[in-house]
């Protein structure tokens, strides 16, 4: 056994180092190619006889996209680092791969890789923040896209679209079980059932939580969020990878956004700051201070808390309600 | 090495600039102070009990700031949503 694992081993290792010449070839090929088409362009441009030809040659340069081939063919799943590495260090692997990339992609990958690094994580949110927090705010948001299309082309990064107007990405970062755990397991078929499952242990564990006297007594001011554990994943500012009803839960969010608008018309302006000021101790005390400056986790949380103090009907009630 | 009083002058200043602090923003920047300090003591005092007038200041910073976060006006969700 250990004899065929080594032939096994070896014929890929030899395979990954032919692919690595054949993609260096291809490009350095690619490369001349766009040498010489700039060249004849030159040339033409040149001749001062025909200057309408030469206009029309012009845009075709630019236009012609480049054709990309991925390095790198596989699922990309969502890693969390156990704690926060000390050094950013770059696997081998990665940084094999990384060379190979031209020099816009490259510094694009590095930042997002070292951006995910601090966030403890290999995955999060596409936007105009990102590109912010990385320090690409002097790209135009098209050539920031055709950054993120390259990268994704490499197979180096994974997009989702998770709303109309929410992206998610993951990053193609090795796993390294010593510093790593597996966040979330790629989308398969079994999905559904795994939902399932898990909304019916939700189901099983709600009866055994005893706080219906303290949820009486509730106050707008010092609402306890009891259901919080329950909605865990109900949270409408969660990406709900895996879910098939899509749709539904957006109607859910709007329903949560106009619920909280509501309840805020209803308690007034200084009983709903004085709600905010409890959540913020509240998130302080359960989640720790990090979160604080997490804006979007925090968001996550407080919208969290907001669902319990007013009484916001959760993802499954409301779906049932309707 | 870990300077007692340079440390404790640096949470005493986030103290100072939390009363000028108006905005989500500059709350952030000072929360990250707190927490480069925090950390700093933590990694000085790996495994050893932190002196009391360092855990006090940071307890006093930290309650400092999450009191003024629940001041400021409350984040905005409706962004958060769409």
């Amino acid at each position: 056994m250990g004899l065929i694992r080594g032939i096994a081993e070896a014929v890929l290792e030899k395979a990954k180092v032919e692919m690595k010449d054949y993609i260096i070839k291809f490009i350095e090929a690619e490369k001349e190619a766009e040498k010489e088409a700039a060249g004849k362009a030159a040339v033409i441009a040149e001749k001062p006889a025909e200057p309408v030809q030469a206009e029309e040659k012009e845009p075709e340069v630019p236009e012609k996209r480049k054709e990309i081939f991925p390095i790198v063919e596989k699922d990309l799943v969502k890693y969390i680092y156990r704690t926060k590495p000390e050094l950013i260090s770059i696997p081998r692997e990665l940084a094999d791969l990384m060379q190979m990339l031209p020099v816009g992609e490259f510094a694009c990958f590095m930042k997002l890789f070292i951006f995910t690094t601090e966030q403890k994580k290999n995955f999060g949110y596409i936007g105009n923040n990102l590109k912010k927090k990385i320090g690409l705010d002097a790209l135009s948001p098209e050539e920031f896209e055709e950054l993120i299309a390259n990268l994704e082309a490499y197979g180096l990064m994974k997009v989702e679209q998770v709303s109309d107007n929410q992206r998610t990405f993951i990053l193609y970062i090795p796993f390294d079980e010593e510093t790593m755990s597996v966040s979330e397991m790629p989308r398969t078929e079994k999905q559904p059932e795994r939902n399932e499952s898990r909304n019916s242990n939700q189901q099983k564990k709600a009866p055994a939580r005893k706080e219906p006297e303290k949820a009486e007594k509730k106050t707008p001011v010092k609402a306890e969020p009891v259901k919080e554990e329950k909605e865990e994943d109900d949270r409408p500012g969660r990406s709900r990878i895996g879910m098939e009803d899509d749709e539904l839960y957006k109607s859910y969010r709007t329903f949560v956004n106009l619920e909280i608008d509501k309840a805020k018309m209803r308690v007034g302006r200084s009983n709903f700051d004085k709600i905010y000021m409890e959540a913020v101790k509240y998130i302080d005390k359960k989640y720790g201070f990090k979160v604080l400056s997490d804006s979007e986790k925090f968001k996550e949380h407080l919208t969290n808390y907001y669902i319990s103090a007013f009484d916001i009907k959760s993802f499954e009630e409301w779906k049932k309600s309707k | 090495m870990l300077d007692n009083r340079i440390l404790l002058k640096s949470l005493n200043d986030i103290d100072v600039k939390l009363m000028l602090c108006k905005t989500n923003f500059e709350w952030e920047l000072l929360a990250k102070k707190y927490e480069n300090a925090e950390n700093e003591v933590k990694k000085f005092f790996k495994g050893k009990k932190i002196p009391d007038e360092i855990k006090n200041a940071l307890d006093s910073a930290r309650a400092s700031l999450v009191k003024k976060k629940g001041e400021l006006p409350p984040e905005d969700l409706s962004d958060f949503f769409k």
